[in-house]
């Protein structure tokens, strides 16, 4: 089709719009394929295939993937069936039309030029002038500059091929729209800052595709129209020439940018969105992308110079981005004066805006773009100008062309590029240590191998953290005063230990004078690993207090983003503070990375062993502490902590908040500050206990508050009536920089990110109330977590995560009904599937699923837990749960004590086993134990009316059951399962009504059942409850 | 009075063509009409003084611009018609004219304005101003090129082959305009038709394959082989013969038999017949030597 178009149109860049055409349909056949759950059209339409085929193996395991071939069947053939039919049909059209096509065209237009020339001089003008003008002629190179630009953009404004270009990216953003879809299945709300980045990531191709193609089309024009020898012969310089075209393209760029401000505040009107934001789309555009779009502009001009051969420049200026961009991240030159462009702002946040890294960004962008247009002014002398343009004729010309306002532009900008490049890297490189990816890579493995030996050295632990921090937002700094109560709960006397700083070099830790200690000595300079010896060794049940200061200043300058202290939203949490012993996190994770360093491979403890089963989460920090704040900070900023609020006060222009536990909490805690506003509420729960209920929330961001409350409020409730008492008065949501991307549960405290909750798209009858089910989950975790911490073996996230996750269901069910949660299962077992796909590793079951496995222990989880609850009973598995707690919970847990140590998922399973009945043991077992899918389907639903004015029904069905526990195959064993199969009739409004729901047991590979019902059921569905994990839950419903 | 003086100019392209070779010339206000066939180096050298490719060899200069090094100044003073060009098919011409008058420094819109429209209106493109110029006929695009090199007041005018494709009428009053020019102006006109510059030159240089030939007034060109030339009418088979005796210049045919004419400071005998010399025979004579 591609070879037709160019034949007849003998236009190249017809060719390119038609890949963008074909670009667009397959666009527009993804676009169809999202949010919907029929993806026949999708995979129908799409020319490329590449969808279709992902589709159709959409659940295959990789075994398959590798060693298949692609059935062409169904639809898979159809659409090739289309695609070549259509390539033939373009084919045949080319050759019928080629003869005639250049014969037919020129004919034509000889016609219409003999009719013109006979035309006469109809008017006369100026009868008395002479050929002699008496106008002042002086050239003004800014005023030709102003003109050339105007020139160049209309130039490329009157091409009917870049007309062709808009309206495809037009059609890409009407058709395909904005995706403000999230990993839940629910959509963020339409901020401005979201429809920027929509608007950018679906049209930047073509603004790339824009520069290289009219700045090679804006080169080539004179020459391309033969009027080179006119232009070039004008008293017009070099640099006008030039630089006209340049501003003329950028001039179009800037032109496209308001159009699609305009789009997108359009979108925002049509969605009933109507805080536009004007300022942020032109910072985000005109700051954050537009300077990009200028180099590479430049970039393509002046390879179109050296190269002086349009589509080979293409090629260079495209090699060329992609070389000094990623080609050079993977040889490890990621400094900002290296990599083309340098960095990239943090994303906008609506409490922080662009962040302390603007100033930076600016700085770079300079540095960028000084050296850039030093270099395309080093260029311009040569510009290829009248009938010879080779390289060496025009080199030998340089000297003449490279004119006096030629040297004063690139010594201008080569004082820029000094001054920007030398304040560049005096702040990376001097004020601060820069270290390239794999210099850091290396002290880490240094580090490890070093100092891990610290591990199996007795160490104390933390029980009482008291700390006085002194924010400054603003300033972008804090100090904190810290003392930490140690004991010794080793076996054996202690006579020093290790204190681990936050591995930051701008993170200054002291420790006073103290009488218990006899020397401090900084054992590793680079993550900051101090060694402390005590004076006398601390016995077995000794206390000792260590008192620390820290200081941490950001730089005014940063070439990283640390998004912890910033000057709306600062989070400082315990990570923050110095740690005891040895911190594996420094430790590179990454196996192969590893292996490249000779470090050992990282053990995975088995469920069985000991030693791990008496490590719960916060590791050698201890387990549950006094913890007591004083935070002081901005006055406009409220700090929240855990614990009491004791005081709050004004003192000399700062506002100070006195937080303090009257219980031991987990060692897991947050200081918050920024300028928020509150929603206050109360709960008394069903034991009488009354709560004290907070959201703040940075204002404007009330958009799901209210489903927040509820949700605190509901699952306070359930939680505390079914499984144990809450153990706080107070529960706060408090709202953090979409920077942390997640929710986070502390004791008494949720921390949630903007994004998280805060910006999703309210619910409404057809959208599930994701806020109110995050929330649910967070709160389900001063359970889950924080009640019950599970030991640091397989299966410990089952218990943190899938049990939250069943809490969750279980209250959104109740207050949403089974429609919105049968929607929220089907997402989730989506994500499972679309997730697992790319896995290559073996699946974990659910009871020994590892950490990075998030789909089994939240997706399938979730799945799996609704199952065990239709198998087992809320009731019973509720109780299960309550006396889970009451044995395990960490600090006071009957077997915890008992045993000293912490539960495991064989704990769990079998607590939930006994309750299980007999008949429904092995299922149970097949859910917690196995990674086994089904891909089950309805072939057809015969339905008959019978003499008794009964229906007789007969569905088909295909039942398939997979054990997918190898990844490399998968295999598929006897279908042994009970499975039900519901049976609807559809009322006037198009609602389904359930008639029936009946339940079969195979026994010998039967394919169809036959039902009579007194009414007619119009639609069949098999697994109406989402028991199981099926691959395709669409094809699990037929219409009879 | 302006003077363009070229120097010893020389210039060889990469496929080994000699297009200028030594090349002198001196050159004052008024018509110089350069004659040769086709590449006789004609082009070449205007597009060298239009800035347009440097010699290998050689200077010119425009009163004291030297061209080769301040090609700034002198394209501030030149109007230029290259022998083949092409325009932007979807910009309209008044547009196009207005943009070249911006570049060349007209500054002011309303003289810009008149300006442009006069031209349109000499170069009879007025009622064609909005139209765009990729519906324009050779002979117009040949008037619109014409046009644009008239806008300023150069000082310095070159034209290469600036009548072809237009009719006789169009020709006429183009020549009109160019001697005009010449009143204030070096306007150097290229061509291979001789009575071009019979018509209009005061000045002129004979070229072919890179090397000024002859260069002078015309008239003088003609008193020079005033009585020199001479005509016979033979028959086909002769031509060779004929050709190898005498010094013939030229050869065309009448009434189907060959006419032959030939260069003999005397009568040839032989049946020749003297010729009223013109500049035809002045061009064909030069060439042929």
């Amino acid at each position: 089709m591609f070879y037709v178009t160019g034949l007849l149109t003998r236009k190249l860049l017809l060719v390119y719009i038609q890949g963008f055409f074909f670009l667009l349909i397959y666009l527009f056949s993804l676009q169809l394929a999202v949010g919907s759950d029929d993806l026949f059209l999708t995979t129908l339409l799409e020319p490329f295939t590449f969808q279709s085929v992902r589709i159709i193996t959409g659940g295959w395991s990789m075994a398959d993937r590798v060693s298949a071939m692609v059935p062409i069947e169904g639809v898979l053939l159809v659409n090739r069936l289309l695609w070549i039919s259509l390539g033939i049909f373009t084919l045949g059209l080319g050759y019928a039309r080629f003869q005639f096509s250049v014969h037919l065209k020129s004919s034509r237009k000889q016609k219409k030029l003999d009719q013109s020339e006979e035309i006469p001089s109809i008017k006369r003008v100026h009868r008395f002038a002479s050929v002699f003008s008496n106008v002042d002629v002086k050239p003004d190179a800014f005023r030709q500059l102003l003109h050339h630009t105007v020139f160049n953009l209309r130039l490329i404004v009157s091409e009917i091929s870049f007309w062709a270009i808009l309206l495809c990216a037009a059609g890409i953003l009407l058709i395909n729209g904005f995706s403000l879809g999230t990993d839940f299945g629910v959509d963020n709300l339409p901020t401005t800052y979201l429809i920027v980045g929509e608007l950018v990531e679906l049209t930047f191709f073509f603004f790339i595709g824009i520069i290289l193609f009219y700045s090679g089309e804006l080169m080539w024009k004179e020459r391309g129209e033969t009027i080179h020898l006119v232009a070039d012969a004008l008293p017009v310089p070099n640099w006008v020439q030039l630089t006209g075209k340049v501003l003329g393209l950028l001039c179009l760029l800037v032109i496209l940018i308001v159009l699609m401000i305009a789009t997108g505040i359009g979108f925002q009107v049509t969605h009933s969105y109507f805080d536009f934001e004007i300022e942020l789309y032109l910072i985000a555009f005109f700051v954050e992308i537009f300077p990009f779009l200028v180099l590479i502009s430049v970039v393509s001009f002046i390879s179109q110079v050296l190269v002086n051969h349009k589509y080979v420049a293409h090629f260079i200026t495209a090699a060329f981005l992609f070389i000094t961009t990623a080609g050079f991240s993977t040889f490890d030159l990621n400094h900002n004066l290296i990599s083309f462009g340098g960095s990239v702002l943090p994303t906008y946040s609506d409490m922080n805006g662009f962040s302390y890294m603007m100033s930076s960004y600016l700085w770079i962008k300079s540095y960028w773009l000084a050296i850039t247009f030093l270099i395309f002014v080093l260029v311009i002398a040569l510009l290829p100008r009248g009938s010879e343009s080779r390289f060496l004729q025009r080199l030998a010309g340089y000297r003449s062309n490279f004119t006096h306002s030629l040297k004063l532009a690139s010594g201008l900008f080569f004082v820029g590029c000094l001054i920007t490049g030398s304040m560049i890297f005096y702040h990376t490189n001097i004020a601060s240590t820069y270290y390239s990816t794999s210099e850091e890579q290396q002290l880490r493995a240094d580090y490890e191998q070093q100092f891990s030996y610290i591990k199996e050295l007795p160490h104390p632990e933390m029980t009482a953290v008291y700390l006085e921090l002194d924010l400054y937002p603003s300033a972008l700094s804090y100090q904190v005063k810290g003392r930490y109560q140690l004991v010794n709960k080793s076996t054996e006397s202690i006579d020093g230990f290790y204190i681990q700083k936050l591995p930051n070099e701008h993170v200054l830790l002291k420790f006073p004078d103290q009488a218990t200690i006899a020397s401090i000595e900084s054992t590793n300079a680079n993550f900051g690993l101090y060694k402390i010896s005590l004076n006398e060794p601390m016995l077995l049940g000794d206390t000792l207090e260590l008192a620390f200061q820290q200081r941490y200043q950001v730089p005014k300058f940063s070439s990283e983003f640390s998004p912890y202290l910033v000057s709306n939203g600062t989070l400082i949490d315990d990570y923050h503070l110095p740690s005891l012993g040895y911190l594996e996190d420094i430790e590179i994770a990454n196996p192969k990375l590893r292996a490249e360093f000779g470090l050992p491979e990282k053990p995975v403890n088995p469920i069985e062993d000991v030693n791990s089963r008496t490590i719960g989460k916060a590791n050698g920090n201890g387990e549950y502490i006094d913890y007591e704040v004083t935070v002081s900070t901005d006055s406009a900023q409220v700090a929240i902590a855990p614990g009491n609020l004791i005081k709050r006060w004004i003192e000399e222009d700062r506002a100070y908040f006195h937080y303090k536990t009257d219980q031991k909490i987990s060692n897991l805690f947050s200081m918050v500050s920024s300028d928020y506003e509150v929603i206050s509420s109360s709960l008394i729960t069903k034991d009488s206990a009354v709560v004290e209920l907070e959201i703040y929330h940075h204002p404007g961001h009330e958009f799901n508050t209210e489903s927040m409350m509820t949700g605190m409020k509901n699952s306070l409730d359930y939680f505390s009536e079914h499984f144990s008492p809450y153990q706080f008065d107070h529960l706060r949501i408090v709202e953090v920089p979409i920077y942390h991307d997640r929710a986070q549960s502390i004791p008494g405290i949720i921390t949630v990110a903007e994004n998280m909750g805060f910006t999703l798209e309210p619910n409404s009858e057809s959208i599930p109330d994701l806020p109110f089910f995050i929330t649910a989950h967070e709160v389900a975790h001063q359970w889950w977590g924080d009640q019950v911490n599970a030991a640091d073996v397989p299966g410990q996230l089952m218990i943190a995560e899938t049990l939250a996750q069943y809490s969750a269901l279980m209250v959104f069910r109740q207050r949403y009904g089974e429609n919105l949660t049968n929607e929220l299962l089907k997402s989730n077992m989506r994500q499972y599937f679309k997730k697992r796909t790319g896995k290559d590793e073996d699946e974990s079951p659910l009871s020994l699923v590892k950490s990075g496995e998030d789909h089994v222990y939240y997706r399938k989880g979730l799945v799996v837990m609704n199952a065990l609850e239709r198998l087992i009973s809320e009731e019973k598995i509720n109780a299960v749960l309550s006396s889970f707690i009451k044995d395990w919970n960490s600090q006071n847990g009957i077997k915890h004590k008992f045993e000293s140590r912490y539960p495991t998922t064989e704990d769990l399973l079998s607590y939930l086993y006994e309750v299980t009945p007999e008949a429904k043991i092995s299922q149970v077992i097949e859910l917690l134990e196995s990674v086994i899918i089904y891909d089950n389907e309805i072939k057809e639903v015969k339905a008959d009316q019978l003499a008794s004015g009964d229906y007789q029904v007969e569905p088909i069905l295909q039942l398939r059951k997979l054990d997918v526990s190898d990844w490399e195959s998968e295999r598929e064993i006897n279908f042994d399962h009970p499975v039900e199969i519901g049976f609807y009739s559809v009322d006037e409004d198009g609602e389904l009504r359930l008639i029936d729901i009946k339940g079969i047991h195979r026994q010998n590979n039967e394919e169809s059942f036959i039902y009579e019902f007194s009414e007619k059921p119009d639609v069949v569905v098999i697994d109406p409850k989402l028991m199981l994990l099926d691959r395709d839950v669409l094809d699990n419903k037929k219409e009879s | 009075m302006n003077t363009l003086s070229i120097t010893n100019l020389s210039k060889t392209y990469n496929n080994g063509v000699k297009a200028l070779d030594n090349v002198s010339l001196n050159i004052q206000n008024g018509l110089f009409g350069l004659l040769g066939p086709n590449g006789a180096g004609k082009s070449s050298l205007m597009r060298t003084i239009a800035t347009l490719q440097n010699p290998d060899a050689g200077s010119v200069y425009l009163n004291d611009i030297n061209i080769l090094e301040q090609p700034h100044q002198l394209r501030e003073n030149l109007g230029y018609l290259p022998q083949e060009f092409g325009l932007y098919p979807n910009i309209p011409a008044e547009v196009l004219l207005n943009h070249f008058a911006v570049l060349k420094g007209i500054s002011d819109k309303k003289k810009r304005k008149e300006r442009v429209e006069y031209l349109l209106d000499q170069t009879n493109l007025y009622q064609h101003r909005k139209k765009k110029l990729g519906g324009f006929s050779g002979g117009m695009k040949q008037r619109f090129g014409i046009a644009q090199a008239l806008l300023t007041n150069p000082k310095l005018i070159i034209v290469d082959e600036p009548t072809a494709g237009l009719d006789p009428t169009e020709r006429n009053r183009f020549h009109n305009v160019l001697s005009e020019l010449g009143e204030q102006a070096i306007v150097i006109l290229s061509t291979h038709f001789v009575d071009d510059v019979k018509e209009l030159c005061t000045n002129m240089a004979i070229m072919n394959e890179g090397k000024v030939l002859w260069s002078g007034a015309p008239e003088k060109a003609i008193s020079n082989i005033e009585g020199k030339v001479w005509q016979k009418q033979i028959s086909r088979d002769q031509i060779e013969g004929y050709k190898t005796e005498y010094m013939v210049i030229a050869e065309q045919l009448f009434r189907g038999k060959p006419l032959v004419y030939v260069y003999a400071e005397d009568d040839p005998g032989t049946g020749f017949l003297p010729v009223q010399t013109d500049l035809n025979h002045v061009y064909f004579s030069a060439i042929q030597r």
